[in-house]
């Protein structure tokens, strides 16, 4: 049975995307944006392996759900030090 | 299990990681909103990893639901994150719009005044503080008629009426000049336009304000007054340099001409510029294709300019020559030429000075002179193919040589210095010389220097003309030859005429002589056969009377006597018939011996004695050289005494007869001196001539051949000396004659 909370994360990822879609001219403006959106990237990825592992492999996509996690939070953390550090030096980033 | 918990530990470490560098960075730099915001996502990841609540955690095992609501906000924050982002960059934009505002409002050049509904003051910029000498703290909340004081008061209530009842764009008249609050003055042009609203799109209206935009234009004034002049003076340019300007608007196919350009033509301005294609309606046929081909090539960009002289058919259908010279000077967006313009000259002037010019250096190209320019340092600036012809050397050879390197006359210095003195007097210098061509040949030239100024009267160089003379030299000095030949041949012709005349007159002479010679032969003979006669008859006569047999002794002593001197006088003639043959054959011998005067004058003195006193003559002698020894030939000079004795005595019927010698000049002197007839001095000059007596008719019956003085005198000749005569008629008559002292010996 899958977890409705999953579900929900997923669904509630999708107004995101579109979001990101719709100001990706603006987002592209920001310090370090490939950081940001890889790792939203990876943690939707990650909420859609936490939804499949339900009905298949369940092993290898949870094992993918949290290595996915790690990654969205890892670039995260790379994406935060970079804005702050442009925001404090002014300093552009690709 | 193992892999996946050491997953999520290593999530929340990171989690953790990114909260406590979000904490180290919380001082460090601002949007704190959103470090929070991050935080916030960082636990929810802590927690929904289970570590500290989840399935994972020993603490607060019960609590699965909270990674499962912690979930759910996850991307709720994602979105968050992202809509915060976006705003902070707008306003980032909004600040970076703000401070260009500012750095624009405060950095512009135009003064800036904002007004409110109420026409008071709300900003203003320091260009606007400047020009109104008014601060933004002094003038806020002003009315905008205190600030804006104009030089013309009518004006400014309009203009101020305008602008605070109007809704729409009010422009400033033009030469409005702004009074400042110090009363400095300066022109100024400017507007107030309504201010629009923030989306830029409508008006306000007046109850949105309005702004009001303006700036000094004193520079604009001085420009523009400054481009006036410019202007005006270059209306004068071309005008004095007779110019004419077109301006061709390539995209529209037209042009416009000036004036001066529809002058020149003989045209109208308006009838030229509405003459469709007028440029190549009146280029000539000929030379169309050229000043296209000139365009084509500017306009492709081949030439920076157009430059091309051709000829323009004028109004009365006379061809012009003209400059035509511009460049394209618009482009449009394509590249392609939009407009061009430039000057257009009349040159037909110019072409016939150049025709002329040309026609001057085809001369100088084919006249037989050399012509050689140098410029005032002596070095060939101009050399001329004759002057290649002559010395060899090509233009390209001895452009820029000195001319005394190429022309080497080899002129004493004192010459050349004079060359260089005359030419520095402004005069001219001809000569002629010799010099070597390329070839070391030697040619005479016939130069003629002068030097050339420029209109300062400054010597800028000297042109030489140089005339080969060496043919004309040769046959001058082949004709000087035969010219000498000739005057030699003259001289001797002349010498030749000469000596023709003399001996024409020598012949003319002798032939006188020989006429003479011949008619005293004549007469000598006549004489002759007188003096043979007479001593014939004589002897033949008394010979005859001796027959008689009755003649007395007495008388037959007298008629011997007068036989034997007829026999004597007979003897005599023919003595001197003999002496004169032998002068007259060169057969005259004279025998030098010692002669002793003394006894010769004394025996002359005894033999002549007894003569004289029969003729009642007294004869006496002086002797200065008694005891002088003369060598000469004796018999001859005895002989010459003699017969001027006997002259005298014959000649003498009364007087004395004195003879002698001396020495004179170193020479004997004798001389014989009677008180006789005399000699009139017409036969004075002819008594010595042979067969010639002084005045026969006055000899009258003397007895004589008349041989005896030329006899005298060849005798005399030939023993070196000579003889004269001084005679007055009836006076008596001296002869005298010299011989030269050989040898002088004291006995």
């Amino acid at each position: 049975m899958n977890n409705e909370s999953e579900i929900v994360m997923l669904v509630l990822c999708i107004p995101v995307i579109f979001f990101v879609y719709y100001f990706r001219r603006d987002i592209k403006n920001l310090a370090a944006y490939k950081q940001l959106l890889l790792s939203f990237l990876f943690f939707f990825l990650a909420c859609i392996f936490t939804n499949i592992e339900q009905f298949f492999w369940f092993s290898i996509f949870n094992f993918m759900e949290h290595l996915f996690y790690v990654g969205s939070s890892l670039f995260m953390i790379i994406w935060a030090h970079k804005y702050f550090v442009s925001e404090r030096g002014n300093v552009k980033y690709d | 299990m193992i892999e996946i918990y050491l997953l999520d530990v290593i999530s929340s470490a990171l989690a953790f990681i990114g909260i406590l560098l979000l904490f180290l960075e919380w001082k460090r730099s601002g949007y704190r909103i959103f470090k929070v915001l991050l935080i916030i996502y960082f636990l929810c990841t802590l927690v929904y990893t289970g570590l500290l609540f989840g399935e994972w955690s020993n603490i607060l095992p019960l609590n699965e639901k909270m990674e499962d609501i912690t979930g759910t906000f996850l991307p709720l924050i994602w979105l968050m994150i992202f809509y915060m982002l976006l705003e902070r960059i707008k306003i980032n934009k909004l600040k970076e719009s703000e401070a260009n505002w500012k750095i624009t409002f405060f950095s512009i050049g135009n003064g800036i005044i904002t007004i409110d509904a109420d026409s008071c003051v709300s900003r203003m910029n320091p260009a606007a503080e400047r020009l109104t000498g008014w601060s933004i703290d002094d003038a806020r909340g002003k009315k905008i008629d205190e600030l804006l004081h104009l030089s013309n008061p009518l004006l400014k209530n309009i203009l101020l009426e305008e602008i605070v009842s109007s809704d729409n764009y009010v422009r400033f008249p033009e030469h409005t000049i702004l009074i400042s609050k110090n009363g400095a003055t300066c022109p100024i042009s400017g507007s107030a336009s309504p201010i629009l609203d923030s989306g830029m799109d409508q008006f306000r209206g007046k109850n949105g304000g309005m702004v009001i935009s303006f700036r000094d234009i004193s520079e604009s004034y001085r420009i523009q007054e400054k481009l006036f002049k410019e202007e005006q003076q270059m209306k004068l340019v071309l005008e004095g340099a007779e110019l004419g300007t077109w301006d061709l608007d390539l995209k529209n196919k037209r042009i416009i001409f000036n004036k001066r350009w529809a002058d020149m033509l003989g045209y109208k301005e308006n009838e030229l510029n509405s003459l469709e294609n007028a440029w190549e309606k009146l280029t000539h046929p000929d030379d169309l294709p050229m000043v296209i081909s000139v365009w084509n090539d500017h306009i492709i960009g081949k030439t920076n300019r157009f430059h091309v002289e051709h000829r323009m058919r004028s109004r009365n259908g006379r061809w012009k020559w003209t400059l035509t010279s511009g460049k394209v000077i618009q482009w449009d967006e394509n590249g392609n030429p939009g407009r061009a313009a430039g000057i257009h000259r009349d040159i037909s002037l110019r072409k016939e000075a150049e025709e002329k010019l040309n026609f001057q250096a085809r001369l100088l190209d084919v006249i037989e002179k050399a012509i050689i320019v140098t410029d005032s340092l002596g070095r060939i600036t101009y050399w001329n193919p004759y002057a290649g012809t002559i010395y060899g050397w090509k233009t390209g050879e001895v452009e820029g040589k000195k001319i005394l390197e190429v022309i080497k006359a080899n002129l004493p210095k004192e010459e050349e210095d004079e060359i260089f003195q005359k030419i520095s007097k402004g005069e001219s210098y001809i000569r002629e010389f010799e010099t070597p061509n390329k070839d070391d040949t030697l040619i005479t030239v016939l130069c003629t220097i002068t030097p050339i100024h420029d209109v300062l009267k400054r010597m800028i160089g000297v042109v030489a003309v140089l005339t080969d003379i060496t043919y004309r030299k040769q046959i001058q000095n082949e004709l000087k030859l035969k010219n000498d030949e000739y005057v030699r041949i003259n001289k001797e012709l002349k010498r030749s005429l000469e000596k023709i005349k003399n001996i024409n007159i020598q012949l003319e002479k002798a032939k006188e002589r020989a006429e003479e010679s011949d008619r005293l032969k004549t007469a000598f003979l006549a004489n002759l056969s007188h003096e043979v006669r007479t001593p014939m008859n004589g002897i033949m006569g008394f010979a005859e009377l001796l027959k008689n047999d009755d003649i007395n002794p007495a008388a037959q002593k007298k008629y011997i006597d007068v036989i034997q001197q007829s026999g004597n006088r007979m003897l005599k003639l023919i003595e001197d018939l003999v002496d004169i043959s032998k002068i007259e054959a060169g057969a005259v011998d004279v025998k030098p011996a010692k002669v002793n005067l003394g006894k010769l004058l004394e025996n002359l003195s005894a033999f002549f004695k007894p003569q004289a006193i029969e003729k009642g003559l007294t004869l006496s002698y002086s002797n200065e050289t008694a005891g002088e020894t003369l060598i000469t030939d004796q018999v001859k000079l005895e002989q010459i005494l003699t017969n001027l004795i006997k002259n005298a005595l014959k000649y003498t019927r009364k007087g004395k007869i004195h003879f002698g010698c001396d020495i004179k000049d170193e020479q004997f002197r004798f001389w014989v001196k009677d008180t006789g007839i005399g000699i009139d001095p017409e036969n004075q000059r002819t008594i010595f001539e042979r067969f010639r007596k002084a005045n026969t008719e006055y000899l009258g019956s003397e007895e004589g051949s008349g041989l005896g003085l030329s006899i005298s005198k060849a005798f005399i000749e030939k023993m070196g000396g000579k003889i004269w005569v001084e005679s007055k008629p009836g006076k008596g008559s001296t002869f005298w004659f010299t011989i030269p002292v050989h040898e002088i010996r004291t006995p």
